[in-house]
């Protein structure tokens, strides 16, 4: 099992397209994902569906952490990290 | 295969396949011990179908609005492919053993509920995204997901719950057979707009529990029969009235270019109601002589936001120049009461009918109002214009509506924008207080038109909607007809015409009353003119001046029904 925590840099947050953007980066890995904000882990977010995503209701300057478990693990971290720091395609 | 017997509307005979339209957001009911495995097939299935048509949605908006407007779409089609709106009905469905419809409700519920309590105002609105898939589903589930009624593909039958005026003017008459619909009367809206593209309808109520997509239909607007997957008998003599009636139709057009004039020689003008510049080719096509009754809300409708004053003006300037001089009598609008606009907020009343509607709401909305009448004018140029206004009932509605139209005027005049300068202006007469006051009212306008329908349900007091009530709402109630009278004579004292463009005025039983009264003007659905000219050329103005002065000392509506 592997985390890591990224900022949310965009201006939107993570609104539909940005949130519909995600589901697509994480769709394929087989690994188990979850996300929550800003250190509270006892609300869990599944990114690979919009409407979970969506219903964060984060906004820029919030911090998510990603947790992921499986073989491709590490991939599927990079994957997220890369698309949040570039500004969730936006 | 079930028979029923239906309220007849609009005449003609239907045969043909039914299609179902319902209101969705009829309430969804629990059901439980259903099979899981086939709920959830009923789900994806009607899922599988929501995607594909977004898809398409998507694809079309893509060309003709560009990436932005259809990434939305997009967005919609990632929900439809959530894995937690999946698992959850699936879940949802295993757990409760319930219906597809009930599972999905109660999902997209919970998430509608989250969006809905989110800070960001744009989060908030992602609820509707969420509404709009679950509904688009739900529609599906239903089994009327892929009939679009305004987009038919071959001919049908129209089953619906609620047919709206709107949806009724969008409706291809070439390919609706016909239309059953659960509510409305003779007089509703979408009654008027189906006699007058000769639809046949049937009013009945829960017909929409009755039938299915694709089952065989048949009914007889006429008689109000309705017959599902009859019989081959059945059949044949629906099929042998069908070929009666085209018949009858032939017969009739014979009688296009003929003159509108009794045994005796009295002239009518037989005029066309129409509802959109479009239909000014239906009424020449059934020889209409003059267009009597231009019910302008109709450009109102189904639209986002008030037609401005060009677009007015191009529509009034198309009918006037398609009409080639002939009188053209336009009412200016008429809202309110049963007809409403989407994008126009009319507060609740407690009795719409008796509240701000027509004149009354545009002598509010003056500025609104003023665009209408700045379009009528400049259009005037282009035809014989007869201005009607609606809905009269005092002196000073009128002298305030004639004082806002000579304002309007001297606006055009100082922009040197040419118009009629004798445009005629009449007034609608629909309430008895106008009727009542007949004599005084000649004075002051140029003709009189008859609303016979809300003067028959102002007259007598009845909601011509309330079924309950609706039997003592007949245009043959004594009350009715002597105030039809007074108009009539009124208008002649004072040297104006006088016309009446409601349903009675069609009325075959009432048409040698009107003869006798000496209306100068009969305006009715297009489908009923060359039937009312044939019967006038068989009657005689003398003989029904004699029978005017004998029905009119009879007592009763019934009486009056028999004698006629």
């Amino acid at each position: 099992m592997q985390k890591i925590t990224v900022t949310l840099t965009n201006p939107q947050g993570l609104h539909a397209r940005p949130a519909s953007l995600l589901t697509k980066v994480v769709k394929d890995f087989k690994s188990e994902l979850y996300f929550y904000k800003n250190g509270v882990d006892t609300k869990k977010y599944q990114p690979k569906s919009i409407l979970s995503v969506m219903s964060v209701g984060a906004a820029k300057g919030d911090q998510l952490t990603f947790v992921a478990d499986g073989g491709d693990e590490k991939e599927a971290l990079e994957a997220i990290k890369t698309f949040v720091e570039s500004g969730c395609g936006e | 295969m079930g028979a029923w017997q239906g309220t007849p509307i609009s005449p003609g005979i239907a045969i043909g396949k039914v299609i179902v339209k319902k209101a969705l957001n009829a309430q969804i009911e629990l059901i439980k011990n259903k099979e899981p495995q086939h709920e959830r097939e009923r789900f994806h299935a009607a899922r599988s179908k929501a995607i594909e048509e977004v898809k398409g949605i998507y694809n079309q908006m893509l060309q003709t609005k560009g990436e932005k407007e259809a990434e939305i779409f997009m967005a919609h089609i990632t929900m439809l492919e959530d894995m937690e709106l999946i698992e959850g009905v699936e879940r949802e469905i295993d757990d409760l053993m319930c219906n597809a419809e009930w599972a999905l409700d109660a999902v997209a519920g919970s998430f509608i509920a989250i969006f809905e309590g989110m800070e960001d105002a744009y989060m908030k609105e992602r609820a509707l995204d969420i509404k709009d898939i679950s509904s688009r589903i739900q529609r599906h589930l239903s089994g009327q997901g892929d009939l679009n009624i305004f987009k038919l593909k071959e001919p049908a039958i129209i089953a619906a719950d609620d047919l709206t005026p709107s949806d009724t003017a969008q409706l291809d008459p070439e390919l609706v057979l016909g239309i059953i619909n659960e509510g409305g009367g003779a007089t509703s809206h979408a009654a008027i707009i189906a006699r007058m593209m000769g639809v046949p309808l049937v009013v009945y109520p829960n017909i929409t529990s009755l039938v299915m997509n694709g089952q065989m239909l048949v009914f007889d607007g006429d008689k109000g029969t309705i017959e599902l997957e009859p019989k081959e008998e059945v059949l044949k003599a629906y099929r042998e009235k069908r070929k009666n009636l085209l018949e009858r139709k032939i017969q009739l057009e014979k009688l296009k270019g003929t003159k509108t004039v009794t045994r005796d020689s009295f002239q009518v003008e037989l005029a066309g109601n129409i509802g959109m510049p479009k239909d000014v080719k239906i009424a020449l096509e059934q020889d209409a002589e003059a267009i009597g009754l231009f019910r302008t809300e109709f450009l109102y409708m189904s639209r986002d936001d008030f037609p401005n004053e060009e677009e007015q003006f191009l529509a009034y300037k198309e009918v006037l120049e398609k009409m080639q001089n002939r009188p053209v009598v336009i009412r200016t609008l008429d809202i309110g009461g049963d007809k409403e606009l989407d994008y126009l907020q009319i507060p609740k009343e407690m009795n719409p009918f008796l509240g701000c509607r027509a004149i009354r709401f545009c002598l509010k909305k003056t500025e609104l109002w003023k665009v209408q009448l700045r379009a009528l004018l400049r259009a005037s140029s282009y035809g014989n214009l007869r201005i009607m206004l609606p809905m009269i009932a005092a002196m000073e509605e009128l002298i305030e509506a004639k004082g806002i139209l000579e304002e309007v005027k001297a606006e055009l005049r100082n922009e040197h924008i040419p118009f009629n300068e004798s445009v005629q202006v009449g007034m609608m007469m629909e309430t008895p207080a106008a009727a009542v006051m007949a004599d005084v009212f000649a004075k002051e306008v140029d003709f009189f038109s008859i609303g016979t329908n809300d003067l028959i349900q102002y007259t007598i007091a009845v909601d011509r909607m309330n079924t309950e009530v609706a039997h003592l709402y007949s245009p043959y109630q004594p009350a009715v007809l002597r105030l039809i009278k007074k108009i009539v004579d009124s208008a002649h004292e004072a040297g104006i015409w006088a016309g009446m463009c409601g349903e009675a005025a069609a009325d075959r039983k009432l048409l040698p009353l009107w003869i006798g009264m000496g209306l100068d003007e009969l305006s009715m659905s297009p489908p009923s003119i060359l039937q009312t000219r044939e019967s006038i050329q068989k009657l005689s103005h003398e003989e029904g001046k004699k029978l005017v002065d004998e029905i009119l000392l009879l007592k009763t509506a019934q009486e009056i029904e028999n004698r006629l």
